[in-house]
């Protein structure tokens, strides 16, 4: 399911809207993804406070953000240009990449939440084909 | 059985009433084929399903979002018993219609995605994650035949 130039230009137009809200969407989604799907909670047991808009959840949604500006950056190559961030969820992180799917259903209903009239199915199937290969991306240097 | 607490009952009845069964149920149907178009193999007999404009714009497609939507109303008035209400739907999809249950889990993100467009903060996270509770049961009881 490789992503088409038209794919490219709908992730890339909602890309520039959604990353001006960088200091909420991440957090929003890691918050929601926390509360909605409790089984992710197990590779946050660290933090002291898990809930969603806690300083932790919102600085560290922060930086996921970041991980998926950089790969609208490199849409182009996304099997190569995530090798850094792979080998770190391979190796030190060490997610189960099923986890994957599920932030990016969370990143998606936050988007939905602030952005609906955007978020048409159009650019739904664009979004998600676009977090689908940055999950294989991120899942590279796994095995 | 799935164990809901009052909570529970009453947010996941908030939302439903808050949907209208017309105006969401053709938005989600439309969604699910645009964003997994693999699930048109069910619907050979809809008729143009080749473009987004022509999925957009189909009735049947309205029609069957609205249908299916009409079933779920089945599950919020029987919580505590959803494998039971739901097993001839279930045993339908599986013997007779031939869907992978993996669609149902498909349809469920498209529904919960189209009510996060339609309600914006107000589907907050508390809310979504009782959503999410009560959708998944749905997804359980429609897979419970399938054996």
């Amino acid at each position: 399911m490789s992503l088409t130039e038209k794919d490219k230009a709908a992730v890339k137009a909602l890309w520039a809207k959604v990353s001006k809200a960088v200091d909420t969407v991440g957090g929003e989604a890691l918050g929601r993804m926390l509360l909605v799907y409790p089984q992710t909670k197990t590779y946050f047991s660290h933090w002291p406070d898990l809930n969603p808009g806690s300083e932790p959840v919102m600085v560290h949604g922060k930086l996921i953000l970041g991980g998926v500006t950089e790969a609208v950056s490199k849409i182009d190559n996304l099997s190569g240009g995530l090798l850094e961030l792979s080998e770190l969820h391979a190796f030190k992180l060490r997610v189960d990449p099923s986890n994957f799917k599920i932030l990016a259903q969370s990143l998606m209903v936050v988007i939905a939440t602030m952005f609906p009239k955007d978020f048409t199915p159009e650019t739904h199937v664009a979004f998600d084909k676009f977090l689908a290969a940055v999950a294989l991306g991120l899942s590279e240097k796994y095995r | 059985m799935v164990k809901w607490t009052e909570l529970e009952r009453s947010t996941v009845k908030a939302i439903w009433e808050k949907i209208d069964i017309d105006e969401i149920g053709s938005q989600i149907w439309a969604r699910v084929l645009i964003v997994y178009p693999w699930t048109e193999r069910y619907f050979g007999s809809f008729g143009d399903l080749f473009t987004i404009t022509a999925i957009l714009k189909n009735d049947k497609v309205a029609a069957h979002g609205r249908m299916v939507l009409k079933a779920l109303d089945k599950a919020v008035n029987n919580m505590d018993n959803m494998k039971r209400t739901y097993a001839d739907l279930s045993r339908l999809h599986f013997q007779k219609l031939e869907v992978d249950p993996d669609s149902f889990r498909l349809l469920a993100d498209c529904i919960t995605i189209t009510i996060a467009c339609k309600f914006k903060s107000a589907l907050s996270p508390q809310s979504q994650a009782i959503w999410q509770k009560f959708i998944s049961a749905v997804v359980d009881a429609m897979s419970s035949q399938y054996r």
